[in-house]
């Protein structure tokens, strides 16, 4: 194999990209004639993409490396023995991917040992020869060579440099540094070799430098030549892939709710669906199972069209505020891509009594009503369907909370230009601001599912933003007292971020920070720079912006008009659209050791996918270059329907290639389902028009309603069932009762969440239309009981509906049990936390009379906890029943009296059990959970029962 | 008092041996991170005394902002808010760059190579930066309290499993580095008083990020370390540690590491200050003011003999060019710091980084000159500014003709004028693509 300097390589690879030879027909050349050259186009047209995957998965950049080697390591092995498709890069980013998970297994084990590397006798030489050791090893060995020998080597291959350069670097005749090269190369190998690393010197081609451009091309040369020899043991290690643990991990979750806060901050910012019919876009569909409703309803319903709204306006004394304005929201272009093309205008004014009148809006895209007079704070009304707009409103507007504090850069200089304002304004629903800073200390999940009223959208039309001044100061005005906001920070060469402010005089979020990072490590880490906390006074410490820019092609050619959307932190981004030559440029992007990303969604009518770019970290803080292509993709058309009324359903559909689908992946954009779960919505009739790739996929639908179930949304459809024709594609999960399907990345699709799926084949050519139906099934009846037999109101149901949220507060004695089917009959729980009462009953649906479920006493249960001869102190004890709708019912009786905590002794007192219940005892102390040694095993008790566990062992769960 | 070795006999400049440039600029790379150009020509005039009595009590530093304290706290604190590691690294690369004690600073990385930690495994940013903090107020004070803070920090009680270490269930790790790394050094104890070390210390552990000793994890039976035998705790080990002359050893080598040249130290003269280390209680100030004050700190020998650590190459490379306002992105300045082979508050393992030599490797060289040609140039080192070497020489009213601009950047930079060599080599680039040319030379790397 020849040797090349990288900068040679690409331009060879350049020429070479005129060939056309497909993957396949590459690997079958490397597979019969052991063809070189053919594999080092496949490292060429691939590597940048399986790097940045490794990169992605693995913090450490040598190690990123060798996982990418072992990729083509493997892919080299495997060339003969598999049938390959016309493109390997699905298969090389799903191996990828493996790859980099078992290497980051390996990494974290070697963060193990690295405390007890002063005993070197429990680490073999082999062993401790992983990726960084073996580039020790290079730095080693390099060491060891004499300067003039060493000295080439790093110009030419580390750095990049011709030999032209290197020689003029060094001061000497170029003819003496070929020959200096030559030798030095040979001598490294053989001291590598000798040291057990069989890649020789090839290594040195995959020592991480900096520069984004000469990174692959070196690794390219280096996997080269390890498929040409022997890989080296780290690589080799890497090698042994093992299957992917397909469980949808708590990570998933979490990113999954990301994405949906992000849609919501941004409102129709969030990347907008490619298929007509055009509509306001949802926020994508959350699957961490929080009680907030799905955000439906924020349009108005069509009758509601030019409606007016009357109503007054109140001071914080309650006396009513003249010449308060009234504003709405409005779009300023017509497909808005950030906060910045959404504008709020003036509809109305308050009289001298405080009274208004004013005439909606059809086209608002948000549809608040929002009040300001100055020197008082906005209040706000979000105009839901469920609003009757026949009535008078009431809008307070409380004292203002003025937002002071000073920016300054991380290095301590104030930073003048940078402008701030109001991203997001919320006030928990009862006003209790404690509550919600309890809820903090509890957990940032909990936070989040905290019932809030939300005003999503730029008030800079209405309150101002403030801007910097030269000593960094800033000044804003427009926020209540105990409100919450994200404050938005940008521009200036900054990083864009949005901390959360409490609005509160001398609050101090210090314990608060402390306390959510301690709990939710791992969380933040996936939440990447989520910010905390701030008081309403503050510095506020910014860190230098970069720039992601490049080019939006399609077939070669330039794509404009496209949205080029990069997150910039905790569920926050900034967007810009490509010019008529393709070109983007985004600012204010933080500098990320995982690399960088950006998600490309083309124009609506130019029928191309939307997909992601990468790319990988680089030193410094300049710009970063992430060009992208796309692919063309085919049209899925169709409705959905109430079976039961035969009406269409407003709903949100998606599509999951299957295992076996050929066309996923083969192209850039067409494996997008990696990263881009959005739902596309349907119109109000039902009809929805989406841009897909064709080939073997899941439809799945997510319902909406507009039904109510005191006052809190309700999901009266079932949940979805395997599709008859391909029962043999689900799999069914009893303790969650819903159903999961494998997809084509071998990632899993949970379905309790959809309300119909059905198998299809989409059409590689014209359009694929299909009309499915979503089934209300029977609705049962329940009536509560005392334990003296008469009607109880205020209890909570669990299991109210089949979709989220099932749990309800019963306002009165009965109630109606939806979506059920009487063959499959329902097990709901109640509980009543006022009397302490509790039961379960199973409701089919088809009974004549209303379900009798009388309650009986809860039950409690004590102990003792002891670790190692040691009380287990400040631990908290949880109830944990394996079956969904009863953990549910859990989660809201905790709410109701304080955590159950171990105290000095280690003792504990659990209240309110559910008798006749299954349920385990997790026990929790910080970032640690505890198990019973010997197990505690499932519990259940009898009506009031008390029962004690007496002291028993637990030790820390690895 | 024992007499010291005669090299360690304070430094008198002569005709041989003058107090010139070079020697000011080698003070200020060894005992700081470089001196800017008005430090140097100030020391040149006030003679050595006065210079390293200026370090000694941290006072080195003409560019301290009067507001330092109070912005690095801020910093630190948001750092630790953000849970962002690269945060507390630049927070870090803050106080190297404009903190008053340059010298305290040297120290405090000098101790976190010692008691090496990695928030790789720790996950604290708030531990790490208070054990930084600890390692920082404890530089210069007998090593006995610095000792004693340390090994009960939560950071390094993480670090080293401190908390699996019980009574019945023994972990050496904390005992063993305790013994091998933080005083004794190898050779001086047998695997027998690892084991024995590991009981004393059974109990100790981290409880709402304090430390605290748990009796009933403590292993209160009879123990033999070294030649002591007792029902020894902790702290008695601790103390034990402390009294053996192989601490003060290990201790004057950790000096000489940090502030000398290779081999510049003969072996006696690293046994006489350690002689003197014992009289003086481990009193690592005293220890500092004879190094720095000494013969063999100024001899020849001792003198660009240094391969600069990363920290010290970006921090130096900044403060010497006076790049203050604007100051380049300490984020960024941290990163390259990695990418050079020293991820701050993340050493590679337990005995911390090797140091000389092993700086100089494949990698790490391109890393060095990727750095200094994006600190010139500005823009990716997160400075609106080019680095311009002509207005700098203009501000110490210096000329600005392309030879002066070579001479003043090496008397700068390197402590003296180029050799015809090195004009010839730096020629080779205008301006600041000379000033770069020169930060990536060999002789700059070292110091």
């Amino acid at each position: 194999m020849t040797r090349t300097t990288p900068t040679a390589l690409l331009r060879k690879l350049r020429v070479r990209d005129d060939h056309s030879l497909a993957d396949c027909e590459l690997l079958l050349k490397f597979a019969r004639e052991r063809n070189q050259d053919a594999f080092e186009e496949l490292v060429a047209r691939h590597s940048p993409m399986v790097l940045g995957v490794c990169r992605r998965g693995l913090a450490n950049p040598a190690d990123a490396e060798d996982a990418c080697q072992a990729v083509f390591l493997i892919l080299a092995q495997k060339a003969k023995s598999v049938r390959w498709q016309t493109s390997v890069a699905n298969w090389l980013y799903t191996t990828a991917r493996k790859v980099a998970r078992n290497a980051r297994l390996s990494a974290s084990r070697r963060a193990v040992r690295e405390a007890r590397a002063a005993t070197p006798e429990l680490t073999s030489p082999v062993d401790a020869m992983s990726g960084r050791e073996l580039l020790t090893a290079l730095d080693e060995e390099l060491e060891k060579l004499a300067p003039r020998y060493r000295e080439p080597l790093v110009l030419c291959h580390l750095e990049g440099l011709t030999r032209d350069e290197a020689a003029s670097r060094l001061g000497v005749p170029v003819a003496t540094l070929k020959g200096q090269l030559e030798r030095g190369r040979k001598r490294l190998a053989e001291a590598l070799t000798k040291r057990g690393c069989a890649l020789g010197s090839a290594l040195l081609l995959a020592a991480s430098a900096s520069g984004l451009n000469a990174m692959p091309a070196r690794l390219q040369e280096s996997i080269n030549a390890a498929v040409a020899g022997t890989p080296s043991t780290a690589v080799a290690e890497l090698m042994k892939v093992t299957l992917v643990n397909n469980a949808f991990s708590k990570l998933k979750t979490l990113a999954l709710t990301v994405v949906g806060l992000t849609a919501l901050v941004f409102g129709v910012g969030s990347m907008p669906t490619a298929a007509e019919p055009t509509k306001p876009e949802k926020a994508p569909a959350d699957k961490s199972e929080k009680p907030t409703p799905p955000p439906v309803a924020e349009k108005a319903k069509p009758e509601n069209k030019e409606a007016m709204l009357t109503g007054r306006v109140l001071g914080p004394d309650g006396k009513p505020v003249a010449a308060a304005k009234l504003y709405q929201p409005a779009r300023k272009t017509l497909e808005p891509i950030s906060r910045d093309d959404i504008a709020t205008v003036e509809v109305g004014k308050t009289d001298e009594l405080g009274n208004f009148s004013v005439k909606l809006m059809n086209e608002s895209p948000r549809n608040y009503l929002i009040a300001y007079s100055p020197g008082l704070a906005v209040d706000w009304l979000e105009i839901e369907r469920s609003v009757d707009l026949t009535k008078p409103i009431e809008l307070r507007l409380p004292k203002e909370m003025p937002i002071t504090g000073r920016v300054m850069n991380t290095e301590g200089k104030p930073v003048k230009g940078v402008r701030v304002s109001l991203g997001s304004i919320y006030v928990p629903l009862n006003n209790d601001l404690d509550g919600y800073l309890a809820g903090w200390l509890k957990s940032l999940r909990e936070t989040l599912s905290t019932p809030v009223k939300r005003l999503y959208l730029p008030l800079d039309g209405i309150a101002g933003a403030a801007m910097t001044d030269a000593d960094g100061r800033f000044k804003l005005n427009g926020l209540g007292e105990e409100y919450l906001a994200y404050l938005l920070f940008e521009g200036a060469g900054i990083a864009r971020s949005q901390p959360q402010v409490v609005a509160r005089k001398g609050f101090d979020p210090k314990p608060f920070n402390d306390e959510l990072r301690k709990k939710e490590h791992d969380d933040l880490v996936v939440l990447n720079r989520f910010l905390g906390l701030v008081g309403p006074d503050f510095v506020f410490v910014v860190e230098p912006g970069r720039v992601i820019e490049g080019t939006v092609t399609a077939s070669g050619k330039p794509v404009a008009g496209c949205h080029v959307f990069a997150h910039t932190g905790w569920g926050d981004g900034v967007s810009a659209l490509t010019d008529k030559e393709g070109k983007y440029r985004l600012e204010g992007i933080p500098k990320r050791k995982l690399g960088y990303s950006v998600s490309v969604q083309a124009p609506k009518s130019s029928g191309l996918l939307s997909t992601q770019g990468t790319a990988v970290e680089t030193d410094g803080v300049g710009s970063v270059r992430v060009d992208v292509k796309l692919s063309r993709g085919v049209i899925v058309s169709g409705r959905i329907i109430d079976k039961q009324t035969g009406k269409g359903v407003q709903a949100g559909v998606r599509l999951a290639p299957l295992p076996g689908n050929k066309f996923f992946g083969a192209t850039p954009g067409t494996d997008n389902y990696r990263g881009d779960r959005t739902m596309t919505s349907t119109d109000a009739e039902g009809r929805f028009r989406m841009n897909t790739i064709p080939g073997k996929a899941l439809f799945m639908v997510q319902a909406h309603s507009d039904e109510k179930f005191a006052g809190q949304y309700l999901n009266p459809y079932r949940q979805a069932i395997p599709d008859p024709d391909h029962k043999d594609l689900f799999a069914y999960d009893a303790d969650d009762d819903s159903w999961r399907i494998t997809t084509v990345d071998n990632s899993l699709e949970f379905l309790s969440t959809e309300q119909t799926v059905k198998v299809i084949e989409v059409k590689e050519q014209g359009e694929t239309t299909i009309e499915l139906t979503v089934d209300r099934g029977v609705v049962g009846k329940i009536a509560i009981r005392d334990a003296e037999g008469k009607p109880l109101a205020g209890a909570y149901v669990a299991g109210l509906t089949a979709s989220w949220p099932i749990t309800y507060k019963l306002p009165e004695a009965t109630a109606s049990i939806y979506a059920l089917n009487p063959e499959k009959p329902r097990k709901i729980a109640v509980f009543h936390p006022g009397k302490k009462l509790a039961g379960t009953a199973t409701v089919r649906g088809d009974e004549k009379e209303p379900v009798i479920v009388k309650l009986v006493p809860v039950g409690t249960i004590t102990g003792r906890f002891m670790e190692d001869s040691v009380p287990l102190a400040n631990a908290e004890i949880t109830v944990n029943p394996p079956n969904r709708i009863l953990s549910e019912l859990y989660r809201f009786t905790v709410q109701e009296r304080p955590k159950v905590i171990t105290d000095a002794e280690g003792k504990f007192t659990l209240p309110d059990i559910v008798p006749g219940v299954d349920f385990y005892i997790q026990t929790r102390r910080g970032d640690n959970y505890y198990a019973g040694k010997p197990k505690l095993g499932l519990q259940s008790l009898k009506p009031g029962e008390k029962k004690d566990l007496g002291e028993r062992t637990l030790e820390r769960r690895q | 008092m024992k007499t010291l070795d005669p090299v360690w006999a304070p430094f008198t400049p002569e005709d041989t041996n003058p107090w010139d440039l070079r020697r000011v600029a080698h003070l200020h790379r060894r005992a700081g991170f470089a001196g800017t150009w008005g430090e140097l020509q100030r020391d040149l005039q006030n003679g050595p005394e006065k210079s390293i009595d200026r370090l000694l009590a941290g006072k080195a530093s003409l560019h301290a902002p009067p507001e330092f304290a109070s912005t690095a706290n801020v910093l630190g604190d948001a750092a630790v808010a953000t849970n962002e590691s690269g945060r507390i690294k630049a927070w870090w690369f803050y106080r190297m760059l404009f903190g008053p004690d340059p010298l305290g600073e040297k120290l405090t990385l000098m101790w976190h190579n010692h008691f090496a930690t990695s928030n790789a495994k720790v996950q604290d940013l708030a531990f790490m930066r208070r054990q930084n903090e600890t390692f920082r107020r404890l530089a210069r004070a007998p090593f006995g309290e610095l000792l004693n803070a340390s090994v009960r920090e939560p950071a390094l009680l993480i670090y080293l499993d401190a908390s699996a270490n019980r009574k019945g269930h023994p972990n050496e790790n904390l005992g063993r580095e305790l013994m091998e790394l933080f005083t004794l050094g190898v050779g001086n104890y047998s695997e027998d008083d690892v084991k024995e070390a590991a009981r004393c210390l059974t109990g100790w552990t981290t409880e709402d990020g304090k430390f605290t000793e748990v009796p009933v994890k403590h292993d209160d039976g009879e123990k033999k370390v070294l030649t002591k035998k007792g029902t020894l705790a902790g702290s008695d080990l601790v103390k034990l540690l402390l009294e053996n002359p192989a601490t003060a050893k290990r201790l004057v080598w950790r000096l000489c590491d940090t502030f000398f040249g290779e081999k510049a130290v003969s072996v006696e003269a690293m046994k006489s200050l350690a002689d003197g280390l014992i009289e003086k209680n481990l009193d690592i100030g005293w220890a500092l003011g004879v190094m720095l004050r000494s013969k063999a700190f100024f001899a020849e020998a001792n003198i660009g003999t240094r391969i600069k650590g990363p920290a010290e190459f970006i921090v130096g490379t900044a403060r010497a060019l006076e790049m203050f306002d604007p100051a380049p992105s300490t984020l960024a300045l941290a990163d390259w710091c990695g990418r050079m082979g020293q991820d701050l508050f993340e050493p590679p393992n337990v005995g911390g980084w090797t140091g000389g030599r092993a700086w100089i490797g494949a990698r790490s060289m391109i890393t060095r000159a990727n750095f200094v040609a994006a600190l010139v140039e500005g823009t990716n080192a997160g400075r609106s500014k080019a680095h311009d070497p002509s207005e700098l020489a203009r501000q110490h009213k210096l000329p600005t003709d392309a030879n002066a601009l070579i001479t003043f950047h090496c008397r700068l930079l390197l402590g003296g004028d180029p050799t015809p060599n090195l004009i010839a080599r730096l020629a080779k680039g205008m301006d600041r693509k000379m000033v770069a040319l020169l930060l990536a030379t060999p002789e700059f790397q070292l110091g």
